[in-house]
C-alpha cells in the first residue's frame, strides 16, 4: 500500500520486520526482495508519489516536485557545484537518464586492495548485474530514437577516430520523449517508481510518502526502528510515524544518510561519517549547428565517447528542454534571447569527470534535512574538466558546428579551432568556471574491512550498531567513473541477502539464504550469458 | 520582509527577461508567481543569496549609473546588465545570472514558448498519455 499524508488522520505506530528509509536505487530493491521473501516491510520516503500521468513535460515544475530543494542543493566551494538530488518515490532513479553501467574492473580491484572488500567479487557482481539487467530491461539505446543531437556528436567523434557508442539503459519500448530527468511520461524508463516499488507493494510492503525519518531508535547497541513525521506541501511537520523493526535500512542517499547518522550521533567513532565525498563533476557544451537537431526529442543520454576514459573523462549525451537550456547558456540579456531563438539548431553534450585530487565532505547542517556539503576542486581535476570541454568542442566542430558555447569566462563562445587551441593552452582558475553541476554523490559512509576507517561492513551493516544497514551510494568507497545506479542496486540485492540471513537466524547456511540464493544459483547455471564488467 | 523582495523581483522581470520578437511576450505576474514558488521550495541559503543579489544589483546600479535600476531607460538597463554579464569577476557576472535563472525557467517553461521553439509539448503529452508501457 502506498500511503500519502492526506490519507493519514493521526499518529501511526506500527511494527515491521524491516524499515527502509528511502525508496531510490538502494532502498527499493531491498524492500522488494525482502517483501517477496515474506517479511513485513515498511518504506519511509520523504518525497511524494507520482504516477506517470503526473509527469507533464514541464521541467520547471518537475524541479519543484521531484527534486530536493527544487534542485538547488549546492556543494560549497569555489566554484560552487550544483548537486541535484531526486526526492520522490523512486528517488534519483525517477529523475535520472536511465544509464546502466557496470562497475569498471579497475575500480573493483581498488576496492579489494585498498578497502578490504575482497568478498565483493567480480563473479558475484556479474551475476547480480545480469539479473538486474533482465529485471530492468536493460539494453543499448536504439539509434532510431536516440535523437539527431546524439547521432551528430557521435558522427563528429568517429570522424576524429574517437571510440564511442550507444549507452545501455533501463528502458522498455522507449519513444524518446526527451524528458527522462523530469519523470518518464510513458513509464518506459524502469525507474524504481515503476519497477521495484510497485513490485514491493504487490508483495505486501507499505510505503509512507512525504514522511521524513528523523530518529533511528537504538537500544543496547541494536537498531530498533525509526521515528519521523509526515510533511505537508510546505514541508511542515504533521502526524508522527513510529516503526519498531528488527532491521533498519538507511538508503536516503550519500548526502542525507550521513546527515541522519550525525544528527542521531550514531556510528561516529570511525570519524568517517560524512567524509570521503566523491561526485562526478560535469561540464556541458552547447553547439550551434547548421541543421535542426530536433532537441530535446530523443533519448537524453543515449550515446557516449569513452576514448578518454583512462584519463578519467567520460563524455555522455544530454539534451535540454527549453527552460533548462535557458539556464545553461553562458549569456544573459539580449544575447541570451538571441541564443534561445536558435534553440532548434542547438546541440548539447556533457562530460563526467572521475576525481583524482578533489575532496568533499558532508557536515551536519542546521537541521538533519539540510546538511552542509563542501567540495574543493583539485588543480588536476579542474584541468581535466577543461580538457573535457575542449574535447567536446573539438568533436562538435568536426560534426559541423558553427559555434560552441562553454561555461568558462573569457571562452564562452568558441568559433574556430584557433579558439580551441587558446582554450587548451589556458590555465583554468577556479573562479573562471560557473554553472557547474555534479551528479552521483558517493562514499560518505564508506564500507570497508576495518572499523577504524570505515562505517559499514561489506555486508552493508554498520560496524557500531547491530541490525542497522546502509544501502545507498554512500557505502561506495570510491568514485566509480560511470553512472552508479546499477552498482547501487547490485549491492542492495546483496545486502538484502544478508538481511534475510540475519532475520532467519542460525537455521540458514551462513553464506547465502532465501530467494536471493536461489536466484544466484539460477544465474550461475546461466553464467554463460553473463558479461564481463566493461 | 519577503513580500518586499518579491515586489522588487516582479519589477525586475522586464529588465532581466529579454526575449526575441518571434516568441510570446512574457507575463510578469506569471513569471513572478513561479519565482516565488521556486524560491520558496528551495534552500534557505539560496533564498538569502537571491534576496542579497537583488540588493546588490540595486547598489551596483546606483554606483555605476547614479540611478535606481527601475529608473533606467530600457537601453541603459540593457547596457548596464550586459556590463555585468560580461564581467570576468565572478561575483559581478553572478548577480544578473542568478537573478534571471528562475525568470528564465518560468518563461521558457511555458507551453506556448516551448512549442514556438519546436518542442511540441502538448502533442507529446497527449501521445504519452495514450501510450502506457507495461512491464
Amino acid at each position: 500500500m502506498i500511503v500519502r499524508p492526506e490519507e493519514v488522520s493521526g499518529d501511526i505506530r506500527r511494527e515491521a520486520d524491516v524499515v527502509v528509509v528511502g525508496s531510490g536505487a538502494g532502498g527499493a530493491p531491498v524492500a522488494k526482495e525482502l517483501a517477496e521473501a515474506g517479511y513485513r516491510v515498511v518504506v519511509v520516503e520523504e518525497g511524494a508519489w507520482f504516477r506517470r500521468e503526473d509527469f507533464d513535460f514541464r521541467p520547471s515544475h518537475a524541479l519543484m516536485r521531484l527534486y530536493r530543494d527544487a534542485g538547488q542543493t549546492v556543494a560549497l566551494g569555489l566554484p560552487m557545484v550544483i548537486l541535484p538530488q531526486g526526492m520522490t518515490v523512486g528517488g534519483t532513479t525517477t529523475v535520472n537518464s536511465g544509464t546502466c553501467l557496470r562497475v569498471p574492473r579497475h575500480v573493483l580491484k581498488r576496492w579489494h586492495l585498498e578497502y578490504g572488500l575482497r568478498d565483493i567479487t567480480e563473479e558475484e557482481l556479474n551475476l547480480l548485474y545480469a539479473a538486474l539487467e533482465e529485471y530492468l530491461f536493460v539494453k543499448r539505446a536504439d539509434p532510431e530514437v536516440a535523437g539527431r543531437n546524439a547521432l551528430l556528436f557521435l558522427e563528429g567523434a568517429r570522424k576524429l577516430g574517437y571510440s564511442g557508442g550507444f549507452l545501455p539503459r533501463n528502458a522498455k519500448d522507449c519513444e524518446g520523449y526527451g524528458v527522462c530527468p523530469y519523470g518518464c511520461p510513458s513509464g518506459a524508463k524502469q525507474s524504481a517508481n515503476v519497477s521495484w516499488i510497485p513490485d514491493a507493494v504487490r508483495a505486501g510492503a507499505d510505503v509512507y510518502t512525504r514522511c521524513r525519518a528523523e530518529r533511528v531508535l537504538v537500544r543496547g547497541g541494536k537498531a530498533m526502528g525509526i521515528r519521523g513525521h509526515f510533511l505537508d506541501q510546505r514541508g511542515r511537520r504533521g502526524y508522527r510515524l513510529e516503526v519498531s523493526a528488527r532491521v533498519v535500512v538507511l538508503a536516503a542517499g550519500a548526502l542525507q544518510t550521513p546527515s541522519l547518522l550525525m544528527h542521531n550521533r550514531i556510528c561516529l567513532s570511525s570519524g568517517r561519517v560524512g567524509e570521503n565525498l566523491s561526485i562526478h563533476p560535469c561540464g556541458g557544451t552547447v553547439a550551434l549547428l547548421n541543421e535542426k537537431t530536433g532537441n530535446p526529442k530523443g533519448i537524453p543520454q543515449s550515446t557516449y565517447v569513452d576514448e578518454f576514459a583512462p584519463e578519467g573523462i567520460m563524455l555522455e549525451g544530454v539534451t535540454l528542454p527549453p527552460p533548462v537550456m535557458s539556464v545553461s547558456l553562458p549569456w544573459g540579456g539580449r544575447r541570451h534571447a538571441e541564443a534561445m531563438r536558435l534553440y532548434p539548431y542547438c546541440g548539447t553534450f556533457g562530460s563526467m569527470i572521475s576525481e583524482h585530487d578533489s575532496w568533499g565532505r558532508v557536515a551536519a547542517g542546521p537541521s538533519a534535512r539540510q546538511p552542509l556539503v563542501f567540495y574543493r576542486f583539485g588543480p588536476a581535476d579542474l584541468e581535466r574538466l577543461k580538457r573535457s570541454l575542449v574535447l567536446m568542442a573539438e568533436i562538435w566542430f568536426a560534426a559541423g558546428a558553427r559555434r560552441v558555447y562553454t561555461p568558462i569566462a573569457g571562452y564562452k563562445e568558441l568559433t574556430s579551432p584557433r579558439d580551441l587551441y587558446r582554450l587548451s593552452r589556458h590555465r583554468l582558475r577556479r573562479w573562471e568556471i560557473y554553472g557547474l553541476s555534479a551528479y552521483h554523490p558517493m562514499g560518505t559512509c564508506c564500507m570497508g574491512g576495518d572499523p577504524e576507517w570505515s562505517v559499514a561492513r561489506s555486508t552493508g551493516e554498520t560496524w557500531e550498531v547491530e541490525n542497522l544497514y546502509i544501502c545507498d551510494a554512500s557505502v561506495l568507497p570510491t568514485s566509480l567513473g560511470v553512472n552508479p545506479q546499477l552498482t547501487i542496486m547490485a549491492l542492495a540485492l546483496r545486502t538484502a541477502g544478508f538481511i534475510d540471513e540475519r532475520l532467519q537466524g542460525p537455521r540458514v547456511p551462513p553464506e547465502r539464504s532465501g530467494r536471493l540464493a536461489e536466484w544466484l544459483e539460477r544465474r550461475r547455471a546461466e553464467s554463460g550469458r553473463s558479461r564481463a564488467a566493461p | 520582509m519577503r513580500e518586499y523582495f518579491f515586489r522588487r523581483m516582479k519589477r525586475l522581470v522586464p529588465v532581466l527577461l529579454l526575449t526575441c520578437h518571434e516568441l510570446p511576450a512574457p507575463d510578469p505576474d506569471e513569471v513572478a508567481d513561479f519565482c516565488r514558488e521556486f524560491i520558496y521550495h528551495g534552500t534557505p541559503a539560496f533564498r538569502a543569496v537571491y534576496f542579497a543579489m537583488i540588493l546588490l544589483l540595486q547598489a551596483l546600479c546606483r554606483l555605476r549609473c547614479r540611478r535606481s535600476i527601475y529608473a533606467l531607460r530600457p537601453p541603459e538597463a540593457e547596457e548596464f546588465l550586459e556590463s555585468l554579464y560580461s564581467s570576468r569577476v565572478l561575483l559581478l557576472s553572478s548577480v544578473p545570472t542568478l537573478l534571471s535563472m528562475p525568470l528564465h525557467l518560468a518563461y521558457y517553461g511555458r507551453d506556448e514558448v516551448q512549442e514556438a521553439l519546436g518542442f511540441e509539448v502538448g502533442a507529446l503529452r497527449e501521445e504519452a498519455l495514450k501510450r502506457e508501457v507495461a512491464r
